[in-house]
């Protein structure tokens, strides 16, 4: 976990002045959009995750906020919410994008989230566990991940701009680009 | 070392609970006491009355049919349902402010109190503990203290978040390094001063260390675990962010299985959203203004 904490392209960036997200993604819930003004934003990713997928011939991309791992342990609420659990909520997003015209070889997935609590070892490590049945799934299917930021004790927030598929993650006042 | 005076300074300038609170905690522990106590606790509250009969009108609180009255609600939802009302329309004015030093804008705390007292209510269902309203104030005003702290002037948050990053230990630990006291000790002071009941002070006092506690306590384990779900889930975590160590030994004291626990993380978020309008919690947009 502690080698996680990866951001993958440009170094940490101080923006002059805070980026607004107009669309706002809320916990345990999901937005896809191919309106190109649009900037997707999802707050205080602690040990939940949040996924950004994107088709960048088509502009078309959605971003999740699941808070739990797996949805058998409510089914009433994942039939009512399926973004609440990383099962339900990950393929439902594949699938409303392929829906919009996206295809999966085009597809670019980022992921931010999945902190611990400080030793975390037995309480619950659902940032863990949010995290391998995420990884799971994306091999399971044979897509890649070709950005992340995650693990570690940090509260994030997660944005994918429609119009350049751009993927921000901002930490405190840093910005990372994924 | 900040000076003690700009702290007990702090503390005076709060805006005190009503008294209802107190007074209706000693009607729960008394068995002699009815509804006619409550509907006298609760008329001399000005705006307690109003706020009361529409949350239990709401249809979160399954009322089956209009409830015009204190002694109807108390008759249809039960004294604890009603206490737990009371509770939270006294605890909103204290607990919205912004906390500057944690960086929560207004209302941030207020949704984190109220997703903390949600979840402590429904892992106290999960795991049968009847009378588990004192563990219910208690979180919601477990972080009282953050108030007093995260508003004094002078108290250099940023060398505390920088310690407990290099060190590795959490937030409160690296209060009471910089600071001399941490936000759970100054939160149970002023629940004195306030006299709450002794029971609802230990669990603000102890909620991030419930094993240090001596003799344990099954109300605080349960505010603790209930704090660093809430804390973990993101449901309003500030400049701390996850800096804080779960007991696994509170979890296991009070018979907490993970399975349960992901219940009740699932359980509070619904609850959170149907009773955003009627609690007045913000909404995600409310972080925009961090
Ligand atoms: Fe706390
Ligand atoms: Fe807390």
């Amino acid at each position: 976990m502690e080698t996680m904490i990866a951001g993958t392209a440009a170094p940490p960036k101080t923006m002059p002045k805070r980026r607004l997200g107009n669309v706002v993604v809320g916990i345990s819930d999901m937005q896809i959009s191919n309106r190109p003004g649009d900037l997707l934003v999802t707050y205080s990713l602690g040990s939940c995750l949040g996924v950004t997928m994107y088709d960048p011939q088509i502009k078309v991309g959605g971003l999740i906020h699941c808070m739990l791992p797996l949805s058998k342990v409510d089914p009433q609420k994942a039939a009512s919410s399926p973004f609440m659990f990383v099962d339900t909520g990950i393929p439902e997003l594949y699938r409303r994008l392929l829906e919009m015209g996206a295809k999966k070889n085009r597809l670019i997935v980022k992921a931010a989230g999945c902190s611990q609590l400080l030793d975390d070892r037995k309480l619950f490590e659902i940032g863990k566990r949010n995290y391998t049945i995420f990884r799971k799934m994306l091999w399971k299917n044979n897509i890649l991940i070709s950005g992340e930021h995650v693990g570690g004790s940090l509260s994030r927030t997660l944005f994918l701009d429609i119009a350049a598929g751009e993927v921000i993650v901002r930490v405190k006042d840093e910005e990372v680009i994924l | 070392m900040i000076e003690a005076h700009k702290i007990v300074e702090g503390i005076d300038a709060l805006p005190t609970m009503p008294i209802a609170v107190s007074r209706m905690a000693q009607a729960l522990a008394d068995p002699d006491a009815g509804i006619k106590d409550v509907v006298d606790i609760v008329k001399y509250e000005p705006g307690l009355t109003g706020n009361i009969l529409k949350m239990a009108n709401s249809a979160y609180f399954g009322s089956t049919g209009p409830i015009d009255s204190i002694h109807q609600a108390v008759t249809r939802l039960g004294m604890q349902q009603v206490f737990r009302l009371v509770v939270i329309s006294s605890a909103h004015t204290t607990m919205a402010p912004s906390v500057s030093g944690y960086d929560m804008p207004s209302g941030a705390l207020w949704r984190h109190s109220v997703a903390c007292a949600l979840a402590t209510q429904c892992l106290a269902e999960q795991i049968g503990v009847g009378r588990a309203e004192t563990a219910f104030t208690s979180a919601l005003l477990h972080d009282v203290g953050k108030l007093v702290i995260g508003n004094c002037l002078g108290i250099d948050f940023a060398a505390i978040e920088k310690y407990a990053g290099d060190n590795g230990v959490p937030f409160e630990q690296a209060e009471r390094q910089i600071i001399g006291a941490d936000h759970a000790q100054i939160g149970a002071a002023i629940l004195e001063k306030w006299h709450l009941p002794q029971e609802v002070v230990a669990g603000v006092r102890w909620h991030h260390e419930p094993d240090a506690l001596e003799g344990k306590s099954p109300m605080v384990d349960l505010v603790h675990v209930a704090d660093a779900i809430c804390v973990s889930m993101g449901l309003g975590t500030g400049r701390d962010g996850l800096y804080h160590r779960p007991s696994s030994s509170a979890r296991t004291r009070c018979g907490i299985s993970k399975l349960t626990m992901e219940q009740v993380i699932s359980r509070t978020l619904g609850a959170m959203n149907e009773l955003a309008d009627l609690f007045s919690l913000p909404k995600e947009e409310a972080y925009h203004a961090l």
